[in-house]
């Protein structure tokens, strides 16, 4: 009975100190709170489609998803996320992406006028609701 | 079939190099204009330490700016080609002397992107620092850049 009193008390202080010890991520201001960027489901299809292949954590071009990856978009930092958002629209908007070089290969993968028009209001509109409800 | 290189061959090789040389001087070439006075640039309108501000200066201006200061063998071609382009490039991507004509998610954009570029060593252009010996930064220069970039992008998004 002792001993087992003795190991509650043991585990008890343990997780008392790890509570002093270890300080949230979102206590810090240089850490971002979660951002709150909601992708509708028509938004999401077309970066699934289009630009999810090379813009994510398993994805085999470095410079790609070290520009953007869509598995992290939304652990950043919120100005970093305002800057991808940007980033995506510039980038969509002048035909930069996807990239006219992996488009000889996979032609599935052009966006057309909608699905350009869909992405770019959406990067636009989410950037500017961030920078408005911070 | 045999070229023989004699002393005649030099002398005509050279002679048809110097002619070339001569005429590829006449193709036209605007040199991207110089402005010296801007109310909307970057340093002259933002609270930023001095060390970055002159590093900013010295590294990226003289593509990112109207303020270019050219070099002595930008009027000779072939190199006077090389020189406009990277400038009318440099400054579409980001024109520092514009600076705050630019909306916030903008300069968050280039706040980004200048951290990555910088960060990673692709800036400034190694050609170009190759031959500008002042405009190469160290690693801890760089990081000074990073840091500010970081820190501003912060200072903007929180701003009001």
């Amino acid at each position: 009975m002792r001993k087992i009193l003795t190991t509650m008390i043991i585990l008890a202080g343990g997780l008392i100190f790890m509570s002093f010890a270890v300080v949230p991520e979102n206590n810090s201001m240089n850490k971002s709170q979660k951002a709150n960027l909601v992708i509708p489901n028509g938004v999401h299809s077309v970066i699934m489609q289009h630009c999810f292949m090379c813009h994510n954590m398993k994805s085999r071009g470095v410079k790609s998803k070290e520009k953007l990856n869509f598995d992290l978009l939304t652990h950043m930092e919120l100005p970093t996320i305002v800057a991808k958002l940007q980033n995506i629209s510039d980038a969509v908007n002048n035909d930069k992406m996807p990239p006219k070089k992996f488009l000889e290969h996979h032609p599935e993968k052009a966006l057309n006028a909608y699905d350009k028009s869909l992405l770019t209001k959406w990067a636009v509109a989410s950037a500017d609701s961030l920078l408005r409800n911070k | 079939m045999k070229i023989r290189i004699n002393k005649k061959t030099i002398i005509k090789l050279v002679g048809v190099l110097v002619a070339l040389f001569l005429l590829i001087q006449l193709i036209p070439n605007k040199r991207p204009a110089v402005t010296m006075d801007n109310p909307s640039d970057l340093i002259q309108n933002t609270k930023m330490p001095p060390q970055v501000a002159r590093m900013i200066q010295t590294s990226c201006y003289d593509c990112h700016s109207m303020e270019t200061k050219y070099p002595w063998y930008d009027k000779m071609a072939p190199a006077t080609w090389l020189v406009y382009r990277d400038i009318r490039v440099g400054r579409r991507k980001l024109n520092f002397s514009d600076w705050t004509k630019l909306s916030t998610a903008e300069k968050l954009k280039a706040l980004n992107h200048i951290g990555e570029e910088v960060g990673s060593g692709d800036m400034p252009f190694l050609p170009y620092a190759i031959i500008h010996k002042k405009a190469r930064l160290n690693k801890e220069q760089r990081k000074i850049i990073v840091d500010w970039t970081k820190q501003y992008s912060k200072d903007l998004f929180y701003a009001n």
